[in-house]
């Protein structure tokens, strides 16, 4: 029984999309309402896989035999972690919808379009092999483009664009790529720490960068993460923190597997693939903090934020050591709560209030405590804090990368520019993140002097419960889960045994 | 000492002590907060859980300082490890030093919260004031019941957060001016510190707080031994305030409600000072190492710099302030140089660095009471008078008497004045720098005593004097002199604050009273935590308190026989007077020749150039990092999006300059190969299939402007005249029926119907004209190879009718608006009709004779005839061959 519970995290979201369809024929608030069930019901089959996986056991079920690539389901530590993470994010973001759309048009092609992004993401965290992995990659690079455009504003049309455009040129170097290592190796399988016969292959760099380049424009990586800060922040906030928590990992993940189980760590290392790789999350990395800076629009700075995150990831996964692989899985996991609560708070603030420029939302925390609160959690998270699990990351990366230096991936003085950078970054995070909190605590709006103010009642505008739960136990979770990790830690572990 | 055991959870509950240390408090801010409005159950339980705490605390003393025997065995100090928690764990250990410290801290929150109760009764956000306030005080406290680094930074950062609320607690332009700079000095300190935590951890596997000198020499990198101690130390320095790291101090500690900056000034930054002595006693130490044990030796040296200039430049700048608060955080900053100086003493002697150790404590404690006592009395006259410019206050101790009084004596005890706590300490700092110096002729060749040890002795002695003078200057401004008329109706203080403010009196006058108590009851006990050697003369000096015993008793005690006997006590009434001998004409003729109220140059400022430096980098970085990412995703915007996307798609964008630019070089490369398929267009069909038709040539379609998008239509038709091709030889020509075979031919309007709509009106007139000749060369291989394969065994007009329905021009509706600027010439139509013509020329014939005659009449037609069937037979072959060597090409 247990071995088709993968197969069902694929077939319910997708069966739910009729759900949804027949409800809408009723109400759209009904259609929310049965896309959250679904979601909730995929949510709970994830978690059904939980004590399997995490006692070491691996789930996997092959269909279609008969094919020379199966079509193969296979969940492991790192599947179980993102499955976790797509299906729990998805099903709060469901949540959160059903008051945030409430006003909005097409709601209905939104939540269909979610729960089919939401079948693509399932897919591909649960798939034993490329070709399959490589069908649901598409389907939800290609089907989440409806949920960017959801607006239908000139902007939003012209990022989803861009959006459907770099997706497709990505998808297409990872065909490539996968067709290049079934013809060379004929297997690929990502069950294995490194496909044998790759090795061999004068091509093995070209095919490398191939995978890399279509995933790393998924996860947003520089340099071609150009479509990132004009997708995300013209999508619905509900799909922004869809797309900035999950959607990007599932380029990260990919690149986990590519590095881990199609190359094997010992192939990757050299010069021109893990620390060319190295180079560029470090760019990534310093890139999206110093843009997002100058930005004054809350969600386009989220956007960038991203970015900058994904450096996180992608720096942990090229250090091509055991810490620096848990750093990225556990930054992973955080980033999807954190990010994801502060899309949902930013949202919030959008709904109920209509502000969007950081600059007129001083004093906000007075009208909105509760949003604000998270907000300011979630952002001392991504600013990484203790005890919050941004900075849990942050240590363990740098860790990391001493470990690496150690291991002989790289000198000493790479160490320590790595260690910088992670500082600086954090430095930069206060910078971009600092005034947003401050402002809204202590800034007053317009109109008002300084100086002290008679404490006058103010009306309180934290959004309906539907939404604020959401963003309540994201921003909880960040400092629960930095404080007492085990349960990420328990898979994270079990990944870096099955690499390491 | 012997190994004595720990306390663990196995042992006692007294276990749980450590952890309820800041437990106690941050629930307690939890209820604060739940309690908000109902002030006065709200101020209540401030109260009941700063004093809960302090009892917390004050229960640690017996397990922590003497130990408890369970069974046979003594344990003594308190550890606990909480793991996993953090990913990393935390552990929790307290031994007398932190003790100390923890002790003094709750104590003073305590008494401070007791002051608040009507110093902060008129301010706003009073509950959110206490809240963060308990907050603080639990990471206060946590820091120094952390048993490793990792903790302790978890507790310091969290510390900082938690105070920035205090600082801006105004929320007018001053504090938050001032929260911007403590905030981000005290962010950047902190990640300095946990750069340098993050390689100890790296390298050595463990942060414990324990003496690890061998292992870091052992496994850390040769270059970065002293890079790991210089960035904790600046880490914990900017935190204590120390010279080139305290620009935040000035700032932020005069900003904050009073009783705030007392604790901002008295206790958190001995939180810095805490962990410098951590770093630099415990963890760089080596026990049973010789003295001049290098690496602490180097450390200690370059902290007594930086210490003396903290000491000398924060004393200067307290000097020139008129501003009461602001002189009171310069005056901070000075004696934290005075307590880092000691430290920096007894690192430098390592093991025998007991004096300074215990100079430091000592000091540390004193400057808490003291400093927050002067704190709390300027917060009295600010909350009565509202005034901070000491020029314009005078003669307050008439109508404030308990502060005067208490803050008499607190500045006694800063000057050191024989008699106060800070007579005891001052000297056991004199003697530890003493020490040094004399240390340092063993540590050189030629036994010399080390010329900048000696200045430091000297600047040492005249910062007491500058501390006198500023000290002074201060109470006898607000205090003495002649009071203003307006303040004729000021009130005394209300009761809260004189309960504080007497008790810190209190606390001043007994430490100087009875010097020994504190030396005996923790001083003393906590130097046995820092692996020093108990047989050296300094440990044996200190707990002679020979030193200190036999100066005070001249004073008060008959006990001590009440005549300096000693040369020791000489030098330290020498080392006190002087000073104050000095200091007091420096304050006269400061007075008189209002020297105080000079201001430096603010290029002087460090704070200005911090800000300047700061402001580039990330100005810099920023506008780089954005400049850059605009260009770039431009770029590859252009690259991989735009230039597959009709323009029209694109609409609303505003293309930049260097878009254009790109865009028009991209877009004329795209022309000029357009252009250059056209010619070769032109001559192929000149030379493959015009020739063979004996007509006219067809018009060139000249001045195409082309775009992608144009580039794509021709795909597109080249593919469908491919399928076309495909499906005449795999399909067609095997099935009879004219039905299916219709769609082959171009199709007609009636066929299109409504789906004719403009653009594939366009498009099927770019195809006929471009492509109509490889339309009819399909044709021609399609009758030739029907003819011979099938007509020529059928019976007579079955087949070869399908190809007259394509003759229908009704679709060619050849219309004047349709004429695009773009299209060729108007012959269009009648070239085309004359294309097709050959097609139409032999209806209803078919068999082998009808095809052979066709092509007699090709080979016949106008022209040069033999040219032609050269031409041809040429053709066939290049044909064939071709066809072989694809062959072969696939086959090898």
């Amino acid at each position: 029984m247990i071995k088709y519970l993968p197969l069902l995290t694929i077939l319910i979201p997708l069966a739910g999309t009729i759900v949804v369809w027949a409800a809408s024929k009723i109400s759209d608030e009904l259609a929310d309402i049965s896309a959250c069930v679904v979601t909730a019901v995929t949510f709970a089959v994830t978690i059904a896989m939980y004590p399997t996986v995490a006692s070491g056991q691996k789930i996997s079920l092959s269909i279609a035999t008969g094919f020379p690539v199966p079509f193969s389901l296979y969940v492991d530590g790192l599947g179980m972690l993102m499955a976790l993470i797509a299906s729990g994010l998805w099903f709060l973001s469901s949540l959160y919808a059903i008051k945030y759309m409430e006003h909005e048009h097409h709601r209905m092609r939104f939540d269909i379009f979610s729960l089919f992004s939401l079948a693509g993401m399932m897919g591909i965290v649960v798939t034993g092999n490329m070709f399959s992995f490589y069908i649901f990659f598409e389907m939800m690079a290609i089907l989440s483009y409806l949920l960017v455009i959801h607006e239908e504003t000139p902007e939003a049309m012209r990022a989803g664009l861009k959006y459907l455009f770099m997706g497709i040129i990505g998808g297409l170097t990872v065909l490539v790529a996968i067709v290049a290592t079934y013809v060379i190796t004929g297997s690929v399988d990502l069950t294995k720490g490194g496909l044998a016969g790759l090795q061999s292959s004068p091509l093995f760099a070209v095919i490398f960068w191939s995978y890399i380049f279509g995933f790393a424009v998924k996860a947003g990586m520089f340099p071609v993460h150009v479509w990132l800060p004009d997708a995300h922040p013209v999508a619905p906030s509900p799909a922004s923190a869809l797309l900035s928590g999950v959607m990007i990992k599932a380029g990260a993940y990919a690149i986990i597997r590519t590095v881990y189980a199609i190359f094997g760590r010992g192939l990757v290392d050299g010069p021109a693939l893990n620390q060319t790789l190295l180079v560029l999350a470090l760019i990534t990395m310093m890139l999206g903090s110093a843009v997002a800076i100058t930005q004054t629009e809350i969600k386009r700075l989220l956007a960038y934020s991203s970015i900058a995150q994904i450096g996180y990831v992608i720096l942990g996964i090229s250090m091509l050591s055991p810490k620096g692989l848990l750093g990225s899985l556990y930054h992973i996991f955080g980033h999807a709560m954190m990010k994801g609560s502060l899309f949902l708070a930013a949202g919030a603030i959008i709904h109920m209030t209509g502000l969007r420029q950081i600059e007129d939302l001083r004093g906000i925390g007075k009208r909105m405590p509760v949003t604000m609160v998270c907000f300011t959690l979630a952002a001392f998270s991504m600013i990484g804090f203790p005890p919050f699990i941004g900075f849990l990351s942050k240590w363990t990366l740098a860790l990391g990368a001493l470990d690496a230096a150690d291991g002989g991936i790289f000198a000493m003085w790479v160490a320590i520019t790595i260690i910088s950078a992670l500082l600086l970054s954090s430095l930069l995070n206060v910078v971009y993140y600092g005034p947003i909190v401050i402002r809204a605590w202590f800034g007053k709006p317009e109109g008002e002097g300084h100086g002290h103010s008679p404490s006058k009642p103010v009306k309180n505008d934290d959004p309906p419960w539907q939404m604020m739960l959401p963003i309540m136990l994201l921003a909880t979770g960040t400092f629960v889960f930095g404080l007492f990790p085990s349960f990420a830690r328990t898979l994270a572990e079990q990944v870096v045994r099955m690499y390491f | 000492m012997h190994e004595v055991q720990p306390i663990t959870q196995a042992v006692s509950s007294t276990a749980i002590l450590p952890l309820l240390v800041f437990v106690v408090p941050a629930l307690g801010a939890v209820l604060v907060a739940l309690l908000g409005e109902a002030t006065k159950l709200r101020n209540a339980m401030v109260i009941i859980v700063s004093t809960v705490t302090l009892g917390v605390v004050a229960a640690m003393y017996q397990p922590v300082v003497w130990g408890i025997h369970v069974g046979e065995k003594l344990y003594q100090g308190i550890v606990f490890d909480m793991p996993g928690v953090l990913g990393v764990g935390l552990h929790f250990k307290i031994d007398t030093a932190g003790l100390i410290i923890a002790t003094i801290t709750a104590f003073v929150y305590l008494l401070s919260n007791i002051y608040a109760m009507s110093y902060m009764g008129h301010e706003h956000a009073q509950t959110r004031y206490y809240v963060f306030l308990l907050l603080t005080l639990a990471a206060n406290l946590g820091v120094f019941v952390s048993g490793d680094f990792f903790t302790l930074f978890v507790f310091f950062e969290l510390m900082a957060i938690a105070s920035y609320v205090l600082v801006v607690h105004g929320e007018d332009f001053a504090s938050m001016t001032a929260g911007r700079v403590y905030l981000f000095m005290s962010v950047i300190g902190g990640l300095v510190l946990l750069g340098g935590i993050v390689m100890l951890s790296g390298f050595v596997g463990s942060s414990q707080i324990a003496p690890m000198a061998h292992l870091i020499e052992e496994r850390v990198p040769h270059g970065l031994v002293y890079v790991i101690a210089a960035m904790m130390i600046a880490g914990f320095g900017t935190k204590a305030g120390l010279f080139f790291l305290h620009v935040w101090l000035p700032e932020a500690h005069p900003v904050a409600p009073s009783p705030a900056s007392a604790l901002l000034s008295g206790l958190m930054v001995k939180v810095g000072v805490y962990g410098i002595l951590r770093t630099a006693m415990t963890l760089y130490a080596a026990p049973g190492e010789a003295e001049g044990w290098t690496m602490q030796t180097n450390i200690g040296y370059a902290l007594i710099i930086i210490a003396t200039v903290t000491m000398f430049g924060g004393m200067v700048n307290a000097l020139l302030c008129n501003n009461a608060k602001e002189l009171l955080a310069y005056s901070t900053i000075s004696q934290i140089g005075y307590i880092t100086l000691g430290l920096g003493a007894a690192t430098y002697l390592g093991a025998e660095g007991a004096m300074g150790v215990g100079a430091v404590l000592y000091h540390l404690v004193n400057h808490a009471v003291f400093k927050s006592a002067l704190f709390l009395c300027i917060g009295v006259v600010v909350f009565r008078v509202a005034e901070l410019d000491i020029t314009k206050l005078g003669g307050l101790w008439r109508k404030l008497p308990v502060t005067a009084v208490v803050c008499g004596l607190a500045v006694l005890s800063i000057i050191g004045v024989p008699g106060t706590a800070g007579f005891a300490s001052k000297t056991l700092l004199h003697h530890s720098i003493v020490e040094s110096v004399e240390h340092s002729m063993k540590f050189s060749a030629t036994h010399a005593k080390d010329p900048i040890l000696v200045i430091v002795e000297w600047l040492f002695l005249f910062t007491a004097a500058g501390t006198f003078c500023y000290a002074t200057k201060l109470f006898v401004n607000v205090f003495l002199g002649k009071m203003p008329r307006h303040y004729e109706a000021v009130e005394s203080e209300p009761w809260p604050m004189r309960i504080a403010l007497g008790a810190l009196g209190v606390l001043i006058v007994a430490l100087g009273l009875r010097p020994n108590l504190l030396l005996e009851t923790f001083v003393g006990p906590a130097l046995a935590g820092f692996h020093l050697e108990t047989t050296s003369h300094p440990y044996e000096l200190l707990f002679n308190v020979h030193t200190l015993r036999s100066v005070i008793p001249i004073l008060y005690n008959p006990e001590g026989g009440g005549i300096i006997t000693s040369l020791d006590v000489i030098h330290n009434f020498v080392g006190i007077s002087l000073p104050i001998l000095l200091g007091g004409t420096y304050f006269i003729v400061g007075y008189r020749f209002r020297v105080f109220e000079l201001h430096t140059p603010e290029l002087f400022s460090v704070k200005v150039w911090y800000e300047k430096i700061a402001a580039v980098f990330v100005g810099i970085l920023a506008a780089a990092g954005t400049a850059f990412d605009a260009l770039w995703n431009r770029f590859i915007s252009l690259v991989l999006v735009r230039m597959w996307i009709p323009r029209r798609t694109y609409r609303g964008a505003r293309p930049s300059r260097i878009q254009n630019w790109a865009a028009v070089r991209l877009y004329g490369l795209c022309v000029a190969v357009a252009g250059a398929n056209t010619q070769l267009d032109h001559v192929v069909s000149r030379a493959l299939v015009d020739t063979w038709l004996s007509e006219p040539a067809r018009p060139v379609a000249s001045n195409h402007q082309l775009s992608l998008t144009d580039m794509a239509y021709w795909i597109a038709d080249a593919d469908k005249l491919f399928d076309k091709a495909v499906t005449a030889v795999m399909v067609d020509m095997w099935v009879s029926e004219p039905g299916q075979v219709e769609t082959l031919g171009t199709p007609s309007a009636g066929h299109v119907g409504a789906e004719v709509t403009e653009r594939r009106e366009r498009r099927e007139r770019r195809r006929v004209k471009g492509y109509g000749w490889l339309e009819a060369a399909n044709d021609m291989y399609d009758r030739l190879v029907s003819t011979v394969m099938v007509e020529a065994w059928m019976p007579e007009n079955t087949t070869v009718q399908v190809f007259h329905e394509e003759e229908e021009p009704a679709e060619k509706a050849e219309t004047a608006e349709t004429v695009h600027e773009t299209i060729g010439p108007s012959e269009e139509p009648s070239a085309e009709k004359e294309v097709r013509a050959p097609h139409g020329a032999a209806p209803g014939k078919g068999g082998l004779a009808e095809s052979w005659q066709l092509m007699s009449e090709w080979a016949k037609g106008p022209g040069a005839t033999a040219w032609r069937v050269v031409l041809f037979a040429a053709g066939t072959v290049v044909l064939i061959v071709s066809l072989l060597v694809g062959l072969g090409y696939l086959r090898f």
